[in-house]
């Protein structure tokens, strides 16, 4: 039954997910921008630009690509929102970092199911590395 | 102190951004929730776990992981795996299905709100853990290591011969 109490709870669970969220996408937010603005995301960035051309991306995404992998979905987002991208590469890095996330933290819940953590980085990095790479030759 | 206010000014818009997706999905999940379609969906995937010829209760730690993400879905793999006797196969092969895919409403929208193709997002996803899922279910065969290791031999021997039987008639 779909009755009141299921809208507030809903707007309830929201605010909490949002909080959740907040307490860990806002300093990275600020990082980046930190980085942003004193120009070090441009040395790392210039860095990476080799590998990251072969994805059609610019090397700042560099940056959207460690920290999903490594830290997860929102704080990638975090870094998404400061670093300008046309509607394609917005699109693969969204691949790349959708398929592959947190990989640190969720390949441990993996475990926890007896299940091997590096059979599922390995796969998750495996396809987003392709899948990126296809996105760009086909539709960049 | 102007590049303060800026950066706080963005941080601000870019929680509202958020907030804009984050809410009506925590409500859209609530109301799923009590009109049970989650059940209705987990009975829609029984072809899928015949495919994959996994145990069938194993459809709805599968929806649950799609929908609400690894953790939940991870939870509920450890609920029903006690509740059914779920074989080790079964929950290898669930897990490579959720780690690939996972949470896919949630993560796809959020993608889309920065521009993202939310159809190529969606699909590469799903086409990455069924090609996994898939090719894993063929190189373990039910009826290998994982008996030796397994008390629950029945229910993966169960699940073979209906299949056989399926494809004999």
């Amino acid at each position: 039954m779909v009755t009141q109490d299921t809208f507030k709870r809903g707007f309830n669970n929201g605010i909490k997910t949002l909080l959740d969220l907040l307490k860990m996408m806002a300093p990275i937010y600020i990082g980046v921008k930190i980085l942003s603005i004193s120009g070090l995301l441009n040395v790392i960035a210039d860095f990476f630009t080799p590998f990251m051309s072969f994805f059609g991306l610019p090397g700042e995404a560099s940056l959207t690509l460690m920290i999903g992998y490594f830290s997860g979905i929102y704080a990638a987002l975090g870094t998404m929102a400061v670093i300008k991208l046309n509607a394609v590469q917005a699109t693969t890095i969204a691949i790349m970092v959708s398929i592959a996330h947190n990989l640190i933290s969720e390949s441990a819940v993996v475990k926890k199911l007896g299940v091997s953590a590096l059979a599922s980085a390995l796969a998750r990095i495996f396809f987003s590395v392709l899948f990126g790479f296809l996105y760009f030759r086909i539709f960049g | 102190m102007n590049l303060i206010l800026d950066i706080f000014i963005s941080l601000l818009l870019f929680i509202w951004d958020m907030a804009k997706i984050i809410i009506p999905i925590m409500i859209i999940i609530e109301v799923f929730k009590d009109i049970k379609l989650i059940d209705k969906i987990s009975k829609l995937l029984k072809p899928f776990t015949k495919f994959f010829n996994i145990h069938e209760n194993s459809s709805i730690s599968l929806v649950i992981g799609i929908v609400f993400g690894l953790l939940i879905g991870a939870g509920t793999i450890i609920n029903s795996a006690k509740q059914y006797n779920l074989d080790k196969r079964s929950i290898f092969l669930i897990c490579m299905f959720l780690s690939l895919c996972h949470a896919v409403i949630e993560d796809t929208l959020i993608f889309a709100a920065v521009g993202a193709n939310l159809y190529m997002v969606l699909g590469s996803r799903i086409l990455a853990a069924v090609l996994t899922t898939f090719v894993l279910s063929k190189l373990i065969k039910p009826n290998t290591k994982d008996i030796l290791n397994n008390e629950n031999v029945i229910d993966i021997f169960e699940v073979n011969e209906s299949n056989e039987n399926k494809s004999t008639n």
